[in-house]
């Protein structure tokens, strides 16, 4: 009886590792096949959508077949929890980057020392358009 | 809902499957949004090499392919000791977690090397924003990974000194759980950080 349970078990950890694997060398063929391009241009988004999907699969596959999610007990709860989880994932991550964009555009594409000294000769130029009593005109800083 | 059926509920959870790793799994998914606050840091930074090296000069797909590979083996490796351990086969079992740890081993062992070689060729964690999020990234993966086998060495004394109860079995399986946890995070960092870093 305990034979059969092994044997059933066996079965499964060895798919979840023939599974990883094949999407492993899927993975790293492709992207040795198109190393080296631009990030411009249709490849670029194709492959790495693939790669992405690849990365979700093999995730799933653990997660089924080493994890054992839905085998257990509490599947449930383990289902709740990561499914919160992946909410405020993707809120940190995407947040992240969309908020970094926006200031990487509104900062002109600027690098850390330029960005100063931009911001600097702004104020400079505020002081000496503001009156005596130091109120403003009415242009706005250089940008 | 009183107390005598709040009690017969979680008797029920624990023998059903004989090990209730719930708290693992909550565990598990902070350490994902941990990780997911380094990712975060790592596609907004991974640009920003301050006119220095970047992905393409730096990363060895090949070496990664192989660390992949090995990590994916202890993965497996983690999964049969289990097996073999919930089976009565305790001597196989061994057998699967040694192998383990000397896989874990070799695993850090070729990042350490990576690191290393990057350090002495001038591209420290200090060099750019990039090299700084990818050493934070990968080498919080790498600190995990040396906790585990860590870990397993203590839960293997455990075993040398106490043999084997219910309880050490359960100690093991909430390992191997932490232990699937991390290839699963690598999956994510050989895609993210190598793969695409390097097209």
């Amino acid at each position: 009886m305990k034979e059969q349970i092994y044997k059933q078990s066996e079965s499964n950890y060895t798919r979840g590792l023939v599974y990883s694997l094949i999407l492993v060398m899927v993975s790293f063929g492709l992207t040795k096949l198109y190393a080296g391009h631009n990030e411009s241009g249709f490849p670029w988004l194709v492959i790495v959508s693939l790669l992405t999907a690849s990365a979700f699969v093999q995730l799933f596959v653990q997660l089924r077949y080493f994890l054992h999610v839905g085998e257990g007990s509490s599947t449930r709860w383990k289902k709740a929890f990561f499914a919160l989880m992946a909410l405020f994932f993707v809120v940190v991550v995407v947040g992240s980057l969309w908020i970094m964009q926006n200031l990487d555009y509104n900062m002109g594409h600027r690098s850390g020392n330029d960005i100063d000294s931009t911001i600097i000769n702004d104020e400079l130029g505020e002081m000496k358009s503001m009156d005596h009593m130091g109120h403003g005109t009415a242009h706005g800083s250089s940008r | 809902m009183n107390s005598k059926t709040v009690a017969s509920r979680s008797s029920k959870v624990r023998s059903d499957s004989g090990t209730n790793n719930l708290g693992m799994w909550i565990y598990l998914m902070t350490d994902c949004l941990l990780f997911g606050s380094f990712f975060a840091a790592y596609a907004v930074l991974r640009k920003s090499s301050f006119g220095g090296a970047t992905e393409q000069e730096l990363f060895n797909v090949n070496f990664v392919f192989i660390e992949t590979l090995v990590l994916l083996l202890s993965s497996y490796c983690a999964g049969m000791g289990i097996l073999s351990l919930k089976s009565g086969f305790k001597n196989r079992a061994s057998l699967w977690f040694v192998a383990l740890f000397t896989l874990g081993l070799i695993f850090l062992g070729m990042e350490f090397f990576e690191f290393r070689s990057l350090v002495l060729e001038g591209h420290s964690w200090r060099s750019s924003a990039f090299l700084s999020s990818y050493f934070s990234l990968v080498g919080l993966h790498g600190l995990h990974i040396l906790s585990g086998l860590i870990w397993l060495a203590i839960l293997m004394i455990r075993i040398k000194v106490h043999g084997l109860s219910t309880k050490l079995i359960n100690s093991i399986s909430v390992f191997a759980m932490f232990w699937h946890f991390l290839d699963v995070v690598w999956v994510g960092i050989f895609t993210v950080v190598y793969l695409v870093g390097v097209l």
